[in-house]
């Protein structure tokens, strides 16, 4: 379960990123995180993951407080999540394997088990042919879904993706949505942000609205619905 | 397996650094030796010279042998005398050639089997009054029968003081080049994290423990640290063998100690400063980049 109770976040320079978000994802949930560029969305996620704490309020994830939690307790709870960055984060000089295989090693599984799960995953994104590939020789929509099959590998019970359909053509996008969906089929909780109004159209989700850092909308169904 | 392998990425990334940290922590290590290689043979040296309250006295070889007991005597009731000790010279030669080892065999090469040596008495001034030291050696010079003496006190007290500029010297050396050392060692292994700086952002955002991020690292500087000893006990050895031990024997009659027998001290002292200043120095060198 996560809990965002009255969350204020201003970064150090100032900007007042959240002003009092209060909402609450139950576990199994695939929620849609919606607002217009600045609104606050990637604040959420960093506030999710312990890159940034709250200068207001309480975040939960799970039986972690981010606000209180002790800093030797923040890799446990990043390994209870995936996150796939806006900006992807892979390694450039790894291949794709390796960019894959190292949040495998980072939590300490053994060679065997990396060897046989990281093909596997490749295969779920449509990437086990480019397994010897380097990031840069990849097209933007390749990396996405290196940074998505790095998220999955040691199967979280949480997704998190920050603009996951961002950089990719419709077609890909509506691919990557439907591989979030099936994954919170099979019991994984799903956050997804972004600002693409047709995708969350189309998938019949609920959807928690951001803008200039407030909650202006938290209802299930499209973005436009509400607005008509 | 990862963390060597990681290590060694790193190493070859970075090994223009590395090999000044090695070069730097060689040197460091190779001054070190030499003052404690100095040190030990300066101590050697004095041994051999016996022990500071010593006087030697050489008994004239006319003197009969019936007249040793109570000149023995004579001499034990000088004031301050502790003991007088009678050694033969065969016994002399019999220690001599145990001291010095093969070196003695030049002694045969010039006296062939005679025994060069004197009979002589072995006279222990008493600790307490070392200041009545010179007066003692000098009645004992005085006597009819005492061919000469040796008191190797001036000798010696020069070495002491030697000796002790040196261990003093060689402490704050140490120290010194203890702090050089580390510094440059934790310098490498910061650049190194910064030359991966963006790798171990990314770790910790996957749940990757600040320990295993430095790991690499600190097996990194362990590696600098035991490379930087095993090279500069080779270079050690070469200096001290083909360079040091032939120069001495060419200028002086000193003889110097066997290099095996220092050589599991400077082992100890080049492993021992490897460990640490690699351990150290890449242990409390690397946080910055693990705060997020
Ligand atoms: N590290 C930061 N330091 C200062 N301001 C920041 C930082 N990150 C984000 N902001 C500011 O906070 C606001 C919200 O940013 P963000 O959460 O990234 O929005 P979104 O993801 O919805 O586009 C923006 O005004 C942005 O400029
Ligand atoms: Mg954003």
């Amino acid at each position: 379960m996560i809990l965002f109770d009255d969350v204020y976040k201003s970064y150090p320079n100032g900007t007042n990123a959240l002003n009092g978000v209060s909402f609450k994802i139950e576990d199994g949930e695939f929620v849609f995180v919606i607002g217009p560029s600045g609104a606050g969305k990637s604040t959420v996620i960093k506030l999710l993951m312990h890159e940034e704490v709250p200068t207001g309020g309480t975040v939960r994830v799970g039986d972690f407080d981010i606000k209180k939690m002790r800093n030797s307790k923040v890799p446990m709870l990043r390994r209870s999540m995936g996150v796939v960055f806006q900006d992807f984060r892979l390694i450039d000089n790894l291949t794709v394997f390796d960019n894959v295989a190292f949040a495998m090693r980072a939590v300490g599984c053994s060679p065997r088990t990396i060897r046989r799960r990281v093909p596997y995953v490749l295969g779920v994104v449509g990437l086990g042919h480019k397994a010897k590939n380097f990031p840069p020789e990849l097209s933007g929509g390749e990396q996405q879904r290196v940074a998505l099959a790095r998220a999955l590998v040691n199967n979280p019970h949480l997704i998190i993706a920050d603009e996951p359909t961002g950089n990719v053509d419709p077609e890909m996008a509506r691919e990557i949505m439907e591989l979030l969906n099936q994954i919170n089929q099979n019991g994984t909780t799903v956050i997804v942000v972004t600002h693409d109004n047709t995708l969350v159209n189309e998938f019949n989700k609920r959807v928690i609205h951001i803008e200039k850092g407030r909650l202006v909308g938290d209802q299930v169904g499209g973005y436009y619905a509400e607005e008509e | 397996m990862y963390f060597l392998q990681s290590a060694f990425k790193s190493i070859r990334k970075n090994y223009l650094m590395t090999f000044a940290s090695v070069f730097v922590l060689m040197a460091c290590m190779l001054i070190i030796g030499s003052a404690y290689l100095c040190s030990a043979n300066i101590a050697a040296f004095m041994d051999s010279l016996g022990e500071k309250n010593e006087i030697v006295a050489y008994v004239d070889d006319a003197v009969e042998e019936s007249r040793l007991a109570s000149l023995q005597e004579e001499i034990e009731s000088i004031d301050y005398v502790e003991s007088v000790e009678y050694v033969t010279k065969d016994e002399a030669l019999a220690e001599y050639q145990q001291q010095f080892e093969e070196d003695a065999s030049y002694l045969s090469w010039f006296y062939g089997d005679e025994n060069p040596l004197r009979n002589e008495f072995r006279i222990q001034v008493s600790e307490k009054n070392l200041e009545e030291f010179e007066s003692v050696s000098a009645k004992i010079a005085a006597m009819e029968e005492i061919a000469n003496i040796s008191d190797s006190q001036e000798v010696v007290n020069m070495l002491i003081s030697l000796k002790k500029v040196m261990d003093i010297l060689g402490f704050w050396i140490m120290i010194i080049l203890a702090l050089v050392s580390w510094f440059i060692v934790s310098n490498t292994i910061k650049l190194a994290m910064y030359n991966r700086r963006h790798e171990i952002n990314i770790m910790k955002y996957v749940g990757a423990t600040n320990a295993f991020i430095r790991t690499p690292f600190i097996l990194e500087g362990i590696m600098i640290g035991l490379c930087a000893a095993v090279v500069s006990f080779a270079v050690q050895w070469i200096i001290y063998v083909y360079l040091l031990q032939p120069l001495v024997a060419d200028l002086s009659f000193i003889t110097t100690v066997p290099f095996a027998r220092l050589s599991p001290m400077i082992m100890l002292y080049f492993g021992g400063i490897g460990l640490l200043v690699g351990l150290v120095g890449s242990a409390f060198s690397i946080n910055k980049y693990l705060k997020v």
